[in-house]
């Protein structure tokens, strides 16, 4: 009994995480494939919730437990909330509205395949490590713990290398509070 | 941020291991105990506190309105709840012919798990901690809106009037009520210096005044005030439930949902009910720490960790019991005064306990000397 | 273990069981339920308008799913940007309120000054949206 205990702990030691990996990447790809094919607007907006969700485990599987999390709270919070929104708010949709045609399938392409490259590019001019280094050069936490985590490494980077983005950031959200506004309220009067 | 999945993410998992072994057994073994404390957890802990906090609102309740409340089944009626559960396994569970069948049954399914996975970020003890996350209270928050969507799932896939008239007012109020829940929340965070939640419970030994709910004064007081009441409004408890206002929306977004898919929602509110008092009160009660000097729960073993989540299980019951306290007080709000309390009264005075904060601890915390 | 991209496993296993655990759970409730009223129901009843949606005695009309007030949707918005907001900070508080050594030589009147520029000018957009009247729920 022991024995099979341990042969099972190790070869999930072995094979989990790579498992997990596997799978959380299955569910990406199958539920975004889905959030394109689906029949049913609201099963493409669900679907791409499950795709939000799954790229942040892929997230908090690579170490980068802020972004994973940001990724929940903005992607699956926000935006998922705006897009039912929008549904709601969309006159008299049909039901089964989804259509495709070469035409929609080119378009498609044209944006898909320059973003796709474009971050392909991105990803192989990287050098990989820097997340890590990042992580290591931060202070460890007050009490200790084991996992310090990559928020105060992202904190640092974003008030010594980054300051002016950070607060640009603020900048951009102040212009699309104030365009918000005017959509809102200038528009209608 | 994709590029960083798509290469790191086929590099890191495949390689990069400290030493052939190590980091592989200690993932064998982590998943095992894991597997086995979270087991426990589920049906030991979590589902019995979903369970007792029913079992109190209904007592409460009847307390509240001078009649006695369910008191036949076990001692004082503890397991009349369990008695509904068996009950409502043999009803039938309805779903509306014009309901999105997918969507319908998976929405229980999203806000169950939601709910649950709050737990996984809750201290029990000092050492007993299902994880010790270092993002822990952003995970909160960040679960508390996937529950959001588990709710709006619901009310959008009943294709009922009701449902869908509750869901929008869920969705609009869940979503106002997140800013200043997660900026309270970052008044703590701010002057410990961290988001683990455990760390910040850790932060808050020895006496009451120690707790979190002094520092930074009056800020921290302030934060822990708004961050109940944001709470109430996530949970969508009273003054706040007019997403599910009996006498005008019938149920709200769970309207059409029967039988034992309305007890997994069910079940599942109250156990959100008190995993945010939980997280509240590590944040600001001190979590298991008694509040008592001399009387240190980090030094006495499993004894002390059996005090410490008697301490965290009885505050947070009794910010849950101050939020039923609230529902037969308070009269519902309207849909503006939800709206207009949120941003013009708990969004501004949450920033200025943010900025008084700041201020105290770049202040008056270097006077102090001390680890606030 | 910072330096290795795999994520320590005491962190993240525990929380994928929970999550895992809660759904197996609701899946056998679920799934017990519907045995035991299989098995119980002596007969199924099947009538037309017993699966309709909830309604206050009329037969329905029209589909649910009708057009909303533009108010909701201005809500998401405004809390998104909100929330970008709030998720900056994050990263801030957490250096901010660490020890001297912690900052890695960042002054504290420094970041204290980042962040009154920061909510300054977020303030700046909160005042205009209020005095826009956005917020208002019932000014049409």
């Amino acid at each position: 009994m022991a024995e099979l205990l341990g042969k099972l702990t190790a070869a999930m030691g072995t094979y989990g995480p790579a498992v997990l990996f596997y799978g959380v990447a299955g569910l990406v790809l199958a539920s975004a494939a889905y959030a394109v094919v689906a029949k049913k607007i609201d099963h493409s907006a669900f679907s791409l919730m499950a795709c939000f969700t799954g790229v942040a485990a892929l997230y908090a599987m690579l170490g980068s437990d802020f972004l994973a999390v940001t990724q929940v709270i903005v992607y699956v919070g926000g935006i998922m909330i705006l897009i039912v929104f929008g549904v709601l708010l969309t006159d008299r949709l049909p039901v089964e509205y989804r259509q495709i045609s070469r035409e929609t399938v080119v378009q498609g392409l044209a944006v898909a395949v320059p973003v796709m490259a474009a971050l392909v590019w991105a990803a192989a001019g990287t050098s990989w490590p820097v997340v890590a280094e990042a992580a290591a050069a931060a202070a460890p936490p007050a009490a200790g713990g084991t996992d310090p985590g990559t928020t105060a490494a992202i904190g640092k980077l974003l008030l010594t290398d980054y300051l002016f983005p950070f607060e640009f950031a603020s900048v951009l959200l102040l212009v699309a509070l104030v365009g918000a506004a005017r959509m809102a309220r200038g528009g209608a009067k | 941020m994709i590029p960083l999945l798509l290469a790191a993410g086929i590099g890191g998992v495949e390689g990069d291991a400290p030493g052939p072994g190590v980091l592989e057994t200690i993932w064998g073994i982590s998943v095992v105990r894991g597997l086995a404390w979270s087991l426990v957890a589920a049906l030991l802990v979590i589902t019995p506190m979903a369970l007792f906090a029913i079992w109190l609102e209904r007592r409460l309740s009847g307390k509240m309105q001078a009649r006695i409340g369910p008191n036949r089944v076990g001692p004082e009626g503890l397991l009349q709840t369990l008695a509904d559960g068996v009950k409502l396994l043999g009803k039938e569970s309805l779903v509306p012919t014009q309901a999105d069948r997918p969507l319908f049954h998976a929405a229980p399914a999203v806000v169950f798990m939601s709910a649950f996975a709050m737990y996984a970020v809750l201290p029990w003890g000092p050492d007993w901690a299902p994880t010790s996350l270092a993002v822990g209270l952003l995970f909160v928050l960040a679960i508390g809106s996937l529950e959001a969507i588990g709710v709006i799932m619901a009310g959008w896939a009943s294709n009922n009037k009701w449902a869908l008239l509750g869901t929008m007012r869920v969705a609009a109020q869940v979503v106002a009520y997140e800013i200043p829940l997660g900026i309270s929340a970052l008044v703590p965070v701010l002057t410990a210096g961290t988001m683990n939640v455990q760390e910040i419970t850790a932060m808050q030994g020895g006496g009451a005044w120690n707790w979190g709910l002094w520092w930074a004064f009056p800020a921290n007081l302030v934060a822990f005030v708004l961050f109940f009441w944001a709470a109430l409004a996530n949970l969508k408890r009273a003054p706040f439930d007019l997403p599910e206002a009996e006498s005008e929306l019938v149920a709200g977004f769970h309207t059409e949902y029967s039988g034992m898919s309305f007890s997994i929602f069910f079940l599942a509110e109250y156990a959100a009910m008190f995993v945010l008092s939980g997280v509240a009160s590590c944040l600001w009660l001190g979590g298991w720490n008694t509040g008592i000097p001399g009387v240190d729960v980090a030094g006495m073993g499993v004894w002390g960790n059996l005090l410490g989540a008697a301490m965290v299980a009885g505050k947070a019951m009794l910010l849950v019991a101050v939020m039923m306290w609230l529902r037969w007080t308070l009269p519902r709000l309207r849909v503006d005064q939800v709206m207009r309390l949120c941003w013009k009264f708990f969004l501004p005075i949450s920033l200025a306990c943010l900025v008084w904060a700041a201020a105290w601890v770049s202040v008056v915390k270097p006077m102090l000397g001390g680890n606030g | 273990m910072p330096e290795s991209p795999v994520p320590p496993p005491d962190v993240y296993v525990p929380l994928l069981l929970v999550v895992l655990i809660a759904g197996g759970l609701a899946a056998v409730l679920l799934s017990v339920s519907t045995v035991v009223t299989k098995l119980t129901m002596r007969r199924r009843l099947r009538s037309p308008t017993r699966n309709t949606p909830y309604e206050c005695g009329l037969p329905i009309l029209t589909d649910a799913r009708t057009r909303f007030s533009v108010k909701f949707y201005i809500v998401a918005m405004l809390f998104i940007l909100f929330d970008i907001e709030v998720v900056f900070l994050y990263p801030w508080a957490v250096i901010y309120g660490r020890g001297d050594s912690a900052r890695g030589g960042l002054g504290l009147g420094f970041l204290f000054l980042e962040l009154l520029v920061f909510l300054g000018i977020l303030f700046l957009g909160w005042l205009y949206v209020v005095r826009k009247g956005v917020l208002e729920w019932q000014a049409e």
